[in-house]
């Protein structure tokens, strides 16, 4: 049996107050085990931000909470890191300052964060790209440092929000593969993933498991186990399979 | 009675007001979309706007009123004073909104006027006046601010001298009022206040609700965005769009990075080679402002040598160098106030509405107007002159830092902040590492309109005396010396040599200053400090 490693309960959201309330998240729950990578599909607007952003503890629910490692969690926990989909660096620092700033709480030595800013960065091949400022970088390289950055305080949960949304196609698709290497090599420390995102290809490429949200007031309309080898080829029976399922739910959210 | 009267006053006052602005909006259709438009124009237009909106205009008031008036004299000619003076507080800053904008019109939209052969007349009907309203709305509530402080104090400026004086108007009534009593006074203040905070509703709000449908830009967020927030998204869309050739550089320059992974320092290296592009424009106005400046020096030291007066000019440097020491310490507290003051407005969503619309009413309230309350407030310290000086130029400059402070912080990406706190970075290092660097170029942009008001405020904070009705003078404030001082002591003495020789030093040192300190420090700032939304 897995180890449940977080677990979402009964998670609602409303925006606005009395008459004007408007509710985007209506009673979700659902857990994530250990090296599972989990992923939450939805229409636009559905809430999937909303709800990421909640189990990071960046923002409160109306009611429900989080749980992780069996603890309930309010504020950011410090070992959740999350890759967001305008990179969100900062652009007054450089690749590795802003690698090394996800270190900043951990109390190290400088020498001990430059070394393992210097690492995360050849982990996504930024190699010699460490003076370079966001500016300076495609919008690939930037999510790379997204990713080096996110991955550099040895978190145990990793969230992700779009991470890919934000590039071309053949770039994302690199990207992809190389975050998905990242994670489910069991030497890195990151025990489980959270992905949102609306592209349902890119979902089902990647994911163990899969949720599926409606519009709002958004519940979980379906969710599946994704048991294919990877690496997925997107033109096999199997995979259009599970794709056609999420349109088909996606297409009857709508009605 | 007395109500009847100051809204007589404050009719007069608005009416100045209005047609300064309406020929400010005319002329920067005119001008804007001119140097918007032709490449020809731009060079010559763009170094003068440039340069026009950094001299210290308020040092010329006491000239132009002396030539006008002389041209003119009695009430047309003061009133023409007046409004022209209004008239250059506003109008420059509304131009270069609108050449912005025009620049910032998306290529498609251009295409289909082509496609469509639109003439002139249907381009600037259908195209450039309409993609100029938004920033134009916001450039007019920022004028409008900066055209209360011209207005009350042309106004009262003029009752220095009888000849010179204009009769009515919500400045005079006011700095009368000041001097006789107290509860008046205070009456009038306020009275100015509901007729500001009635302009804003009526005029300015609408206005700007108005021109948001003009806007190119869809709202990509959903929420709602302040309008200070869509002015910088359309001007980083704008450097966006000039920066598409260096983007696709970028990407063939990642596609090689993938493949020759060694030699990642070698291509961040071409990268940024690619990235400095030569302006031209800039050079041609460091030029101009070369010419210029060196053209004034000439001229004052053939006016020392041709009068022989050698001791006239040590005066003026004396001057000038008191008042530089004044701008600029006043500067340093106003900094020391305003950056942490308006980085926590920024930072804290509900505070936000009530405090910036209570400071904006705050803020209305031109300085000059409050002179006398403070001349009250410091009549038994020491050194009353200073202080008085001091107060005025602070309030000259203050609220420029902090609104553009609080601008600054609004185009902050929530993502980074929510970067901030997943990474759980203290306070000391989410203000050293995001909120401060965040601010950076709103900031360079605020100093440089503070200091450009805060050398204006010297004409009145150094040196300022108003007519009674007796005809009798009262000196409000005084300073030991000044530039400010200098000026108004040697216009109303008629020395027209001193006058000349103090206003062309402190455009020189001014125009100066702006160039080499603070162009450099914002085109630094900007290019790494700017935000990428
Ligand atoms: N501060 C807010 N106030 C009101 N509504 C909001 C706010 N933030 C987001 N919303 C709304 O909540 C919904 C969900 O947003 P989001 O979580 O970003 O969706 P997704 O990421 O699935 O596209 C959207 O309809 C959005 O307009
Ligand atoms: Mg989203």
């Amino acid at each position: 049996m897995a180890k449940k490693i977080l677990s979402v309960e009964s998670i609602s959201l409303s925006y606005g107050q009395g008459k004007q309330e408007v509710r985007i998240l209506d009673d979700i729950s659902f857990s994530v085990n250990e090296y599972e990578f989990f992923s939450i599909v939805g229409p636009s607007g559905c809430g999937k931000s909303t709800l990421i952003r909640i189990i990071a503890g960046l923002q409160s629910p109306t009611s429900g909470k989080i749980v992780y490692k069996g603890r309930e969690i309010a504020s950011p926990t410090g070992d959740i890191s999350m890759i967001f989909q305008n990179f969100a660096l900062f652009p007054w620092k450089t690749a590795l300052e802003n690698v090394m700033l996800a270190l900043e709480s951990k109390g190290m030595s400088s020498e001990e964060m430059v070394k393992r800013g210097m690492a995360a960065l050849k982990e996504v091949d930024l190699n010699g790209f460490e003076s370079a400022y966001p500016a300076e970088l495609s919008g690939g390289m930037k999510q790379r440092v997204g990713v080096a950055r996110a991955i550099v305080s040895d978190p145990d949960l990793l969230l992700m929000d779009e991470p890919f949304s934000s590039l071309d196609d053949l770039t994302a698709e690199q990207l992809r593969w190389e975050v998905h290497k990242l994670v489910k090599d069991k030497k890195m420390p990151v025990k489980a993933v959270v992905m949102v995102s609306h592209n349902v290809e890119e979902i089902v490429e990647l994911s163990d498991r899969i949720i599926v949200l409606s519009r709002p007031p958004s519940r979980i309309i379906d969710s599946m186990d994704v048991k294919l080898p990877y690496p997925r080829s997107r033109g096999r029976r199997d995979f259009l399979n599970v794709t056609a399922r999420i349109y088909k739910d996606l297409y009857a959210g709508e009605k | 009675m007395q109500l009847l009267s100051l809204g007589i006053d404050i009719v007069f006052s608005w009416i100045r007001l209005f047609i300064a602005l309406a020929l400010s909006v005319l002329f920067s259709i005119f001008v804007g979309i001119k140097a918007a438009t032709s490449r020809r124009a731009e060079k010559v237009i763009l170094p003068s706007l440039d340069i026009l909106q950094t001299i210290p205009i308020l040092g010329f008031f006491p000239v132009v009123i002396y030539l006008i008036v002389f041209a003119f004299p009695g009430f047309i000619g003061i009133n023409i004073a007046v409004i022209f003076l209004i008239f250059t507080s506003m109008v420059w800053n509304i131009s270069f909104g609108v050449y912005e904008a025009v620049k910032a019109i998306p290529e498609d939209i251009l295409a289909i006027a082509k496609l469509n052969r639109f003439s002139k007349f249907r381009m600037l009907k259908e195209v450039y006046i309409p993609a100029s309203i938004p920033r134009m709305s916001y450039q007019i509530t920022i004028s409008w601010s900066v055209g209360l402080f011209y207005l009350v104090t042309s106004e009262i400026f003029s009752t220095g001298n009888a000849a010179f004086s204009v009769k009515r108007g919500i400045g005079v009534a006011i700095a009368h009022l000041s001097l006789s009593n107290v509860g008046a006074y205070v009456f009038a203040l306020a009275l100015f206040v509901v007729a500001v905070v009635l302009t804003r509703i009526f005029f300015l709000v609408p206005f700007a609700t108005f021109s948001e449908r003009f806007s190119f830009k869809e709202d990509v967020t959903g929420a709602r965005r302040s309008r200070i927030l869509r002015f910088y998204s359309k001007v980083y869309s704008h450097v966006k769009r000039l920066g598409a050739g260096i983007a696709s550089a970028l990407h063939n320059a990642e596609g090689r990075a993938r493949t020759a992974k060694p030699h990642g320092r070698q291509e961040l290296n071409r990268i940024r080679r690619a990235r400095t592009a030569p302006e031209s424009l800039r050079h041609i106005t460091a030029k101009a402002v070369a010419a210029l400046s060196a053209a004034l020096a000439v001229l004052v030291i053939l006016a020392i040598v041709w009068s022989g007066e050698l001791g006239s000019a040590e005066f003026v440097w004396e001057a000038l160098l008191a008042s530089f020491a004044r701008v600029w310490l006043i500067y340093a507290i106003s900094v020391a106030v305003a950056l942490p003051l308006g980085i926590a407005i920024g930072k804290s969503a509900k505070a936000f509405e009530p405090v910036m619309s209570t400071l904006q009413v705050i803020s209305s309230v031109p300085a000059t107007l409050l002179l006398p309350a403070i001349v009250l407030l410091v009549y038994s310290l020491p050194f009353r002159g200073e202080l008085v000086a001091f107060a005025v130029i602070f309030l000259a400059m203050i609220w420029y830092l902090l609104f553009s402070i609080i601008g600054g912080m609004k185009t902050l990406p929530k993502q980074l902040v929510e970067a901030k706190n997943i990474m759980k970075l203290g306070r000391i290092s989410a203000w050293k590492n995001l909120y401060i660097p965040a601010v950076m170029p709103a900031f360079i942009t605020g100093s440089i309109t503070a200091i450009g008001g805060a050398w204006n405020s010297l004409i009145v904070a150094e040196y300022f005396t108003v007519q009674l009705s007796s005809g009798k003078s009262v000196v409000l404030t005084q300073v030991g010396t000044g530039i400010g001082k200098v000026i108004d002591q040697a216009v109303f003495s008629g020395n027209m040599l001193l006058t000349g020789m103090a206003l062309a030093s402190l455009t020189i040192v001014v125009v100066l200053i702006n160039r080499f300190v603070w162009q450099r420090l914002y085109n630094k700032v900007t290019s790494r400090y700017r935000m990428e939304v």
